[in-house]
């Protein structure tokens, strides 16, 4: 019997509103029915509690990172245990009445965990998604939850998916959130294509607002009229909400100062110019362990034509590779390396090049080549795949 | 580098961003394509893209900083600053 009210406090009652299923036993908080993968690569159910602190009956910060695991070791959809979190067998340790821990976890973003809710989804997260990459029909939470996975995100549905045998691989992407940090030329071109996929939530990110010029370096064909003094997150999250909901505008660059926006999501397409916001992006995302595509191109004239090189980088946390020196974050003036020109087909196909590559991040395409460094060349129309 | 059997140095006609040079020296680093092809470069910290066809192996492949490569006849190298958006 829960000896406090979990409805006082927000990090708990949000656990529950999101359906998770929460109980708290005495100084613990237990989330039940976690789904997991074991070592023989099938999908069981575990469960993962943490200490809970509060004060006059309210949680305060969690000060500590670990979490007890009752079930067999939780593997990636592979069947390989996921090593980085362990932190020791915690085997046979009471946790309270009823639940005796197997293992002990210890994980956390680089800022520690600012609530309960942070600490719990994030291990959560961590351990369900390689069990949904295997059956996209489990989740940690129960159906009917508010913007919950049971529920299209879209407006109409997309009959081919059920035709061409394919709904099982896209119904992976459910429940995950998304940002795109920037949303010029291949920022737009990303969110064409992301929007048209199951995720619950993406979040548009730019500062400046739409302009004539970017019409040309976008998808669709804004009338003349179109073009009143608005943000560009404003103008894109409109259209693309007629298909489908969870479209989420912010008219802020993300820099120094807002950076935790970032916190919490699933992968982070980050389609920046210039370096000095896309280190900023890239290192915070690589201590948080957020998995993210970076992408930029390099165009000039040569003899009359246009030439030049675009790249997409990608980081997968699991893999530990620093690609962070793949990409350009030095804070000189862009142009004096290479013009402002963006093209509309290069936007895209870079665009597309890190939607693919996020896609085999959670299992959609087949990933055998696992680069990490993609670039194309397009005087000798080549994709390198590189690193 | 001396050569005291009285073979010719190794020269070889290389491409740099469309620009045709004559290059001595058996390996070729990502640090001197990034000199030649951006000469007023500023700043220690940025990255460039470099890639290369006609090298040791028949595909395209890409040098990072510290990196180098044999130097080949005809190798065509492409060098950019892919910060664009």
């Amino acid at each position: 019997m829960p000896t406090i009210q979990a409805d006082r406090s927000p990090d708990l009652k949000r656990l529950m509103d999101e359906r998770y299923c929460l109980d708290i036993y005495g100084d613990y908080l237990v989330i039940r029915n976690v789904p997991y993968v074991d070592g023989g690569r099938k999908v069981k159910l575990g469960l993962l509690a943490s200490d809970l602190q509060t004060s006059e009956g309210v949680t305060v910060r969690p000060d500590s990172h670990v979490a007890y695991w009752a079930g067999d070791y939780p593997c990636d959809n592979n069947g390989i245990p996921l090593k980085a979190m362990d932190a020791g067998s915690g085997e046979g340790r009471k946790v309270y009445d009823g639940m005796v821990a197997d293992y002990t976890f210890s994980q956390k973003p680089k800022e520690g965990y600012n609530d309960y809710y942070e600490k719990m989804t994030y291990y959560v997260r961590r351990i369900e998604n390689f069990a949904r990459a295997i059956d996209p029909s489990v989740s940690a939470r129960a159906p009917g939850a508010k913007g919950g996975q049971a529920e299209s995100v879209f407006r109409y549905s997309d009959a081919s998916l059920a035709r061409d045998g394919i709904s099982d691989m896209s119904g992976r992407a459910r429940g995950m959130r998304v940002a795109i940090a920037g949303m010029g030329g291949t920022g737009s071109y990303v969110l064409d294509l992301v929007a048209k996929t199951e995720v619950r939530e993406i979040h548009l990110f730019d500062g400046d607002a739409f302009l004539q010029h970017n019409a040309f370096r976008s998808p669709g064909a804004p009338a003349p009229s179109d073009f009143a003094d608005r943000p560009k997150t404003e103008w894109f999250a409109g259209i693309y909400s007629r298909m489908r909901e969870g479209v989420i505008p912010h008219a802020e660059n993300v820099g120094e100062g807002n950076i935790g926006v970032l916190k919490g999501m699933d992968f982070v397409f980050v389609c920046v110019d210039g370096g000095k916001s896309r280190g900023l992006i890239a290192e915070y995302l690589t201590r948080e362990g957020i998995p993210f595509a970076d992408t930029g191109m390099g165009l000039r004239a040569a003899d009359g034509k246009i030439t030049g090189q675009a790249r997409v980088t990608a980081h997968d946390p699991e893999s530990g590779k620093d690609v962070l020196q793949l990409m350009p974050r030095g804070g000189a003036e862009d142009s004096v390396y290479s013009t402002n020109i963006q093209i509309a087909e290069i936007n895209a196909l870079s665009a597309a090049l890190a939607v693919i590559r996020w896609k085999k991040s959670w299992g959609f395409y087949r990933d055998t080549g696992r680069e990490h460094n993609t670039v194309y060349a397009i005087e000798t129309n080549e994709v390198i795949n590189g690193a | 580098m001396e050569k005291d059997n009285g073979e010719k140095p190794h020269l070889v006609s290389i491409v740099i961003n469309g620009k045709p040079m004559k290059y001595d020296g058996e390996y070729i680093s990502y640090e001197f394509i990034v000199e030649t092809a951006f000469p007023d470069k500023r700043d220690e910290n940025d990255m460039f893209t470099v890639s290369y066809r006609g090298g040791p192996v028949e595909k395209p492949d890409t040098l990072v900083r510290g990196q180098k490569t044999k130097a080949h006849d005809g190798m065509v190298i492409l060098a950019d600053y892919t910060g664009r958006s």
